[in-house]
């Protein structure tokens, strides 16, 4: 039952908003919208592979969603630290 | 019965990270496109790990999941508050039905830091 769930509900959904996602990091207007799709790809991507773990019956896949996790976290912090500091007359930020 | 569980959790899981991605589509706003993202992203992701850990019942893939629960549910908040205290520094623009604005001109370049609440109590201070 639960692998007709991920095929025919849990897949298609969470492709389609990946999809939504690349559409706002691409016509995002501001530099930080498009470092918030990123978070956001980081979360769904977490989230395909648990789907993609119950259906494959790989436990292994978790852990790289560990270090999915604390990759998104410390870009996240790096880039406010250096977006503070920019020079703000730019045009673009 | 652990099946139904997991089934449950993960289509609830599904409908928030979904509802969240079209939330980071249609807000009109960085600040509302960042609570979006870190708030209902989470939730869904969460619910999704749970039903994971439902379905295996297994000890050491358990205790991997609590970790990357804790995890989550530290950094995703805190990055989301850089991001918008960044924002806020920078001075981005807000959506024009914005009701209020608690750290409009609280910003202190010199000490780089928001420290303008103690002034807006002396104020009223002195006013009574």
């Amino acid at each position: 039952m639960i692998d007709n769930i991920i095929i025919y509900f849990t897949l298609p959904l969470l492709s389609i908003s990946m999809l939504l996602i690349f559409i706002r990091l691409f016509i995002g207007p501001r530099l930080i919208d498009k470092v918030i799709a990123i978070d956001l790809i980081v979360i769904v991507g977490i989230g395909t592979f648990s789907a993609y773990s119950i259906l494959f019956d790989k436990t292994a896949i978790i852990d790289i969603s560990l270090i999915l996790a604390l990759i998104a976290f410390l870009s996240t912090i790096a880039f406010t630290y250096f977006y503070e500091k920019r020079d703000k007359s730019q045009l673009y930020y | 019965m652990a099946e139904y569980i997991a089934a449950f959790f993960l289509i609830i899981g599904t409908l928030f990270i979904f509802i969240a991605s079209i939330g980071l589509l249609k807000m009109p706003d960085v600040y509302l496109r960042m609570s979006t993202s870190a708030i209902a992203a989470t939730f869904g992701v969460l619910s999704m790990l749970i039903a994971t850990a439902i379905h295996f019942m297994e000890l050491t893939l358990t205790l991997h999941i609590i970790g990357l629960i804790i995890f989550l549910m530290l950094t995703v908040p805190i990055g989301a508050h850089m991001l918008g205290r960044s924002s806020h520094i920078i001075g981005l623009e807000m959506w024009d039905k914005t009701v209020c604005d608690d750290l409009k001109g609280k910003f202190n370049k010199d000490t780089n830091d928001f420290d303008g609440m103690e002034e807006e109590g002396d104020k009223q201070e002195g006013e009574n």
